[in-house]
């Protein structure tokens, strides 16, 4: 007479008992016999699947779930526009699981909530930043009568409903990952770093969404997606929104010469450590080539002259005083829009924020006062804000207008994403996006990098070949 | 801990062998230079002292190294909290709205303009606006160590940076010493890791790794692994071997990594062999009041269904019967007790008896766990630390 099975939850994966050698072999890649507790093992990702190849055929004991249905409702429910109902069917017509791809500003959460409605099971939704917790908790509470939970940036309140940060799913996720049945990613591109894509793996969630505007991963970690969170659902791209969900926009780049002094140093040193690059047969299109250069650079007797100028023609080149100048021209241009100003590395942003007195949000922006920061453009009452990254993804400023790009890689993600920042519609509202490139330095490369997708224009490239 | 670009490392066909510092006139001077440079710099902004420090950072022979020994230098420097600058920023702030609403006709004169609506210069806005920004918190504690002190955390460091990047370690160890290998099993236990053991006597063979090494998620457990690493350090004789995984997650400058107590790393807080001064007065109270029984600190690891790690902390021998072995529960280890409570009902580790501790006893929530068929079976009550009394009934029951 065959044991019953238990299976129990622990530490971010599923211990079964009482498997012998024919169930084991019946549930095949699903479990690996653990000899260190001797017993069977299974991903807790697989906690659906395992259940699917147990039910009706062997006799088992779920001590896993930890989790229950709910019963929700929505305090005033809204129309869905067509797209966001035909990415939920599509998702519940994949067992609900899979991944939305719809664009900034399209009402990615709005498709979330109503995925978790139609769930009803306690649901986590893990997103990439402290400002987006606190969003995606305020919208979830205004629209459902339900505690929200928010964990990250010093919160730990674990609710049924509950907003964390990647990085608080990644510490939860071992102790409580039997408490959710429904897993919410949000900007899910994120999913597939190694750190993250354990924490979904340590999940037992049956049900799973991922939401993005830029799934595709130039390291090609979006094909983990797939095994992660479910295949892609539905796609709606930017182009198809614009001006009827989207605000129309326009996208411009602007050539800003150097100073002829600026121009000058930036030409001695970016002499300087090109000589020595091309000297010790460095290169940059190889995966270690920073590795090497940097190594090289540490080993050479003028290694410290050689970084030393790399650091200084990258500076002129991202924040020149032409650059800072064209801002300024800029926001009398546009004076009394909303304007978020983009630079790639702190230092600029500050740089900014203290030649205007203009409000800048980094990471080292502490929590109270990033809210109160947000809070106070959102209202008007800082028209201008100028970030590194931190802004780059999610945060919702639908009043936004106008974005100044004075610096960034040349990533394509980032640029779209920071182009979605200001998509959010409203009546009569055209978004322009202002990109700033030093002319005749390495920006324009960078530049032309990051704008290789269809939202800047007609060319349409594979993201992969990026 | 060192990033991975701070780890130095060589090849030795499919080994890594870290470059471990010696502590030679050169490399303790470079020690000695940044210990003193950052000892000096008490008051000083982080920024001030990360600019002046370059010198010292390029006299060294090698700049992976003393960016790796400057790290775990200003890791353990205390830095006092930047001033407040939030409320004269929020001023400021609000200020240059209200004058971005008719912009002037440059930034400069935009500054001024606002600087003399708050009756400031320009530069004392200028400095001020972001006066709390790390680089800008002043030092207000920097290490004491030795020169020979840093070099010792910089190897051990360098270890750890290696097996961050490891999915399992092998570890022998050759020690038959009680007090050092159940330090070693309690950290195990603490890191959350478990172990196949294979061996007996003096030379255990451990294989380490994570609940879910089993299956394809074993990097998470890095962390914990090199967390790990320092317990090994308290041990007579070890051998360690680690595949490493390459730094950018490939494998190509993966390999073996393979370590030995000949390696000289020690841990800055050893886990030492420590014998508490109850136990030694209780072997010699059942000594002189039961001699046909002996009582020792035990050393063995037991492993119960589920993958936890049990180290009875007793080990109660009674001439050719078997031994008993005792777990104490103290007032900290409540939420422990109830699950061993169930997996000795589950048939697991039936040599095993339970100590309950009065004062956890009396918790509310403790109290039911007593009529659970294992506390009535195979548990007793102690006050503090069991007595040569208790452990005469017990050996009878």
């Amino acid at each position: 007479m065959p044991s019953v099975i238990t299976i129990r939850f622990d530490q971010g994966t599923l211990v079964l008992e009482g498997v012998d050698d024919a169930v084991a072999q019946a549930l095949g890649d699903l479990v690996v016999a653990d000899e260190r507790i001797r017993a069977h093992r299974a991903s807790a990702h697989d906690y659906a699947a395992l259940l699917r190849a147990l039910h009706g055929r062997y006799e088992y004991r779920d001590e896993a779930k930890a989790y229950g249905e709910l019963l929700l409702n929505e305090r005033a429910p809204m129309a869905m526009r067509p797209y966001q109902r035909a990415a939920l069917e599509a998702w519940e017509m994949a067992k609900r699981r899979g991944v939305v791809v719809l664009p900034t500003g399209a009402g990615k959460t709005y498709v979330a909530l109503r995925a978790i409605l139609s769930a009803a099971r306690s649901a986590l939704i893990l997103v990439p930043t402290i400002d987006l917790v606190q969003q995606w908790a305020t919208d979830l509470e205004q629209r459902l009568d339900q505690p929200i939970g928010r964990y990250g940036g010093g919160d730990r309140d674990l609710q049924d409903i509950t907003v964390a940060t990647y990085d608080s799913g990644i510490l939860i996720m071992p102790s409580k990952g039997n408490r959710f049945g429904l897993l919410v990613c949000d900007e899910c591109h994120h999913l597939p770093a190694p750190a993250t894509a354990a924490a979904a793996m340590a999940c037992i969630a049956p049900f799973r969404l991922g939401l993005t505007a830029t799934p595709e991963r130039t390291d090609g970690g979006h094909h983990a997606l797939d095994g992660l969170l479910g295949s892609i659902v539905h796609r709606v791209d930017i182009t198809e929104l614009e001006g009827n969900y989207l605000a129309n926009y326009q996208a411009e780049v602007l050539e800003v010469p150097l100073d002829e002094d600026e121009a000058q140093i930036y030409q001695e040193n970016r002499e300087r450590y090109l000589s020595f690059v091309r000297g010790r047969g460095l290169d940059f299109s190889r995966p270690d080539g920073w590795q090497r250069f940097i190594a090289e650079a540490a080993r050479a007797p003028d290694g410290r002259d050689v970084l030393r100028a790399y650091r200084e023609q990258k500076r002129i080149s991202r924040a020149s005083r032409a650059k800072l100048r064209m801002v300024w021209e800029l926001l009398r241009d546009h004076a009394g829009e909303r304007c978020i100003i983009f630079t790639d590395d702190n230092a600029t942003a500050y740089a900014i924020g203290r030649a205007m007195v203009l409000p800048v949000l980094t990471h080292h922006t502490k929590g109270a006062e990033r809210k109160k920061l947000l809070d106070a453009f959102r209202s008007g009452e800082l028209p201008v804000m100028a970030t590194s990254r931190v802004l780059n993804e999610g945060v919702d400023v639908p009043e936004a207008t106008l974005g100044i790009v004075v610096s960034g890689t040349g990533s394509v993600r980032e640029h779209v994403q920071r182009l979605g920042r200001i998509l959010r519609p409203r009546d009569g509202k055209v978004a322009v996006l202002y990109e700033l490139v030093s002319a005749g330095t390495g920006e324009a490369y960078t530049s032309q990098r990051r704008r290789e997708h269809t939202a800047f224009g007609e060319l349409e490239i594979d993201l992969e070949q990026a | 801990m060192l990033t991975k670009d701070l780890v130095r490392t060589k090849r030795d066909g499919k080994r890594i062998v870290p470059l471990f510092l010696k502590a030679t006139p050169a490399v303790r001077a470079v020690c000695e230079d940044l210990l003193l440079f950052w000892r000096e710099g008490l008051g000083k902004t982080r920024g001030e002292l990360l600019d002046q420090v370059t010198p010292i950072l390029y006299r060294a022979r090698s700049l992976v190294m003393s960016r790796g020994l400057q790290k775990l230098t200003v890791d353990a420097c205390r830095f006092t909290d930047p001033a407040n600058a939030a409320e004269m920023r929020w001023q400021a702030l609000t200020a240059s709205a209200r004058v971005l609403a008719q912009p002037a006709a440059s930034a400069a004169a935009h500054q001024a303009t606002v600087a003399s609506e708050l009756g400031l210069a320009v530069p004392e806005l200028d400095a001020g606006l972001y006066a709390d920004l790390p680089q800008e918190a002043r030092l207000e504690s920097a290490p004491d160590w030795s020169a020979d002190a840093l070099i010792a955390r910089y190897n051990m460091s360098l270890v750890q940076g290696l097996v961050l990047r490891c999915a399992e370690l092998e570890l022998t160890v050759i020690d038959d010493d009680v007090g050092r290998r159940r330090q070693l099993l309690k950290n195990l236990r603490f890191q959350r890791l478990l172990a196949e053991l294979r061996g007996s006597g003096e030379e255990l063979r451990m294989r380490i790794s994570g609940p879910g090494s089993v299956l394809a998620q074993a990097s998470r457990y890095g962390l914990q692994l090199a967390n790990f690493v320092p317990a090994i350090t308290g041990l007579k004789q070890w051998r360690l071997r680690a595949e490493i995984a390459g730094a950018r997650g490939g494998v190509s400058d993966g390999g073996i990594l393979e370590l030995s107590h000949e390696d000289g790393l020690q841990a800055v807080n050893r886990f030492l062999a420590y014998q508490p001064e109850e136990l030694r007065e209780l072997v010699a109270a059942l000594h002189s009041r039961a001699p046909e029984l002996s009582l020792r600190e035990d050393g063995e690891l037991l492993v119960v269904p589920g993958g936890e790690l049990v180290a009875p902390d007793l080990r109660l021998e009674r001439g050719t019967a078997a031994p008993i072995r005792i777990e104490l529960f103290h007032r900290w280890h409540r939420h422990a007790l109830a699950r061993r409570l169930d997996q000795l009902a589950a048939g697991a580790a039936p040599e095993l008896v339970l100590g309950i501790d009065r004062s956890l006893a009396k918790l509310k929530e403790v109290v039911p766990l007593l009529e659970h068929p294992m506390a009535v079976q195979r548990s007793f009550l102690f006050s503090g630390y069991p007595t040569a009394s208790a452990l005469r009934k017990l050996a009878k029951a």
